[in-house]
């Protein structure tokens, strides 16, 4: 029991579960960094933003639902995906902001000069072939892999793994993706003489295309990121970090090349591949990356199993992968009720690891309610299992 | 107020990459010339379908030249050209009215982002022909220091009510626009619509 607990105390430490979120460290320089460049982000965001609500207002009001209900939808699709040592909200929501804003003002304005560059250095039909293509990758990747950098050296005990910065940087990328979707909307429109039908078609066509975006190629960059400097406990891999921030770089660039690409052709087959290539890389990324953080949600839980409050069924299901989470749940008599167990044994999980490890009474009142979703059908995790544990 | 040394390097890093991408990257855009001057026998491509030939001379500082490029250039566009201090903006998007219309919509877009309320101050409407025979309605405006016109043009294909709507706007400092007048009023008279 004690080398579980050993094992307990070890995963808390590793994988930094737990502990709290703070932005504001003034002594830490990442802190100044992020919030002078999230305040120039915001002075370039107002000037475009007065003029949308100027004269497009319409077309303002329209992309900011559209894309905030999006948003919604993805933020909850990231969560979802981080059900083991989650990131938390508070860091979630700085990396959100850091893409929406401070990514989005280093782009804007240095997009704006390479591309009148590249028009300058090789004429105006080469820059509206490639110039997006060209410059987008390496400012938007770059400003937006800033983020994760940055919020890595404001949360080191936080940002411990690949699957921790794959994670993040699907937020940065997020908070990216929705800014620019916005102002798309708009500029649609404003580019229609102010015709709101425009973004509209902007609202349809970034939203099909919103899977493979900003939050794949950052959730990309981020991970490749850590793997490139390595992390306490996870060695570095250069060549792959290096690989996987190049690879979000190249589709990015494919993607945006993909109308050059096609020509003549009606029908383009690079978005495709783009969107193809992009998926697995993520899911490879996630598949290779998760592996650290089952093993310490399993070594977080496996005392519990001793204390008969889980079964070792229910361990496996927790710190397995989400096939053998809904195997587990499928094999259960009373499917709702399994759910609910499960989950309350991620509060559980949670609680002990933002409690340290330590006997609490959260960690008891997290325990008992274990107990009460067993109970709702009668069933108990083992022999002796009680409430009153 | 003491740093914690080991977050120097990182925020530094990325303070760098600001600083490159916020200012030195627009300072080198600022002092770098457009070099690659239209050539007699160049045809920029404004929309799909529609063209217009720049005087050789003009710098092409956004847009397509026609067989110059790989991608299609779409219903929605802008084009521009240059020269010295003198700019020729053009944009295409799909409009269904006439051109009259289109331009009173310019300018109630125009008037909205300059919180004035009404005309823009323009002078009074007249028409604009091309040599192919599509008619305009243009108007000139003054400032201070700049003057120019603006120009709306709705191209319609045979049997369609939704047609391709052209705003052109030409701006620049008073003595320039003046010296330029005739290549600005033959680039305009070059627009043509494939039939």
């Amino acid at each position: 029991m004690s080398a579980l607990n050993a094992d307990r105390r070890r995963a808390i430490e590793e994988s930094g579960w737990g502990e709290p979120f703070h932005l504001v460290q003034p002594h830490n320089l990442a802190f100044w960094v992020y919030c002078g460049l999230v305040v120039v982000g915001a002075i370039v965001i107002s000037s475009q933003v007065s003029i949308a609500a100027a004269a497009y207002s319409g077309a303002l009001t329209t992309g900011t639902i559209a894309f905030g209900l999006l948003a919604v939808a993805y933020l909850y699709y990231i969560h979802h995906e981080d059900r083991y040592t989650t990131v938390p909200p508070k860091l979630a929501a700085a990396g959100f902001v850091w893409g929406a804003v401070g990514a989005i003002g280093l782009a804007l304005l240095a997009n704006d000069a390479v591309m009148n560059l590249y028009s300058k250095a090789f004429g105006a039909s080469f820059a509206f072939d490639w110039g997006a293509a060209l410059t987008a990758p390496f400012d938007e990747e770059l400003a937006k892999g800033a983020g994760v950098l940055l919020l890595l050296t404001l949360a080191p005990r936080l940002v411990r793994s690949p699957f921790d910065a794959l994670i993040l940087g699907a937020f940065i990328g997020l908070g990216f993706q929705i800014s620019e979707d916005i102002s798309y909307a708009w500029i649609g429109a404003a580019n229609a003489f102010g015709d709101v039908g425009a973004a509209w078609s902007t609202i349809i066509a970034r939203t099909l295309a919103s899977i493979p975006s900003h939050w794949m190629y950052t959730g990309i960059f981020g991970a490749g990121l850590v793997w490139f400097i390595g992390r306490p406990d996870v060695r570095a891999r250069k060549a792959l970090g290096l690989g996987l921030m190049l690879t979000a770089m190249l589709m990015h660039g494919l993607w945006d090349a993909s109308a050059a690409i096609a020509g003549d052709n009606v029908y383009s087959i690079v978005p495709g591949i783009v969107a193809l290539v992009l998926i697995s890389v993520f899911v490879w990324v996630y598949g290779n990356s998760v592996s650290i953080e089952r093993e310490w949600m399993r070594e977080l839980m496996a005392p519990e199993v001793n204390l008969g409050v889980i079964t070792p069924a229910e361990l496996d299901a927790l710190a397995g992968s989400r096939s053998t989470l809904k195997h587990y749940i499928s094999s259960q008599p009373n499917r709702r009720t399994a759910e609910h167990v499960l989950k309350s044994e991620t509060v559980l999980a949670h609680q002990i690891a933002r409690d340290g490890g330590a006997e609490t009474e959260a960690v008891r009142q997290a325990r008992a309610a274990v107990a009460d979703a067993r109970g709702i059908s009668g069933m108990s995790a083992s022999p002796g299992l009680s409430r009153s544990r | 107020m003491e740093i914690d040394r080991q977050t120097v390097k990182p925020a530094l890093l990325v303070l760098a990459l600001a600083v490159v991408m916020t200012v030195v990257l627009p300072f080198i855009d600022s002092r770098t010339p457009y070099h690659d001057p239209a050539r007699r026998g160049d045809i920029a491509e404004l929309a799909d379908g529609i063209t217009l030939v720049p005087v050789p001379g003009w710098e092409l500082t956004n847009g397509a030249l026609l067989g110059h490029t790989r991608s299609a250039v779409g219903t929605t566009a802008d084009t521009e050209l240059a020269d010295d201090s003198v700019t020729f903006g053009v944009q295409t998007a799909p409009f269904a009215g006439t051109p009259s219309a289109l331009l009173s919509r310019v300018n109630e877009i125009s008037a909205k982002l300059h919180h004035t309320r009404g005309s823009t101050g323009g002078t009074q409407r007249y028409a604009v022909t091309t040599r192919q025979g599509a008619v305009g309605i243009g108007e000139d405006f003054a400032g201070v220091t700049k003057q120019g016109s603006v120009v709306a043009f709705v191209f319609r294909s045979r049997g369609q009510t939704a047609g391709e709507g052209l705003e052109l706007v030409v701006s620049g400092p008073r003595g320039q626009i003046s010296r330029r007048r005739a290549d600005i009023v033959a680039m305009i008279r070059s627009i043509r619509a494939a039939s």
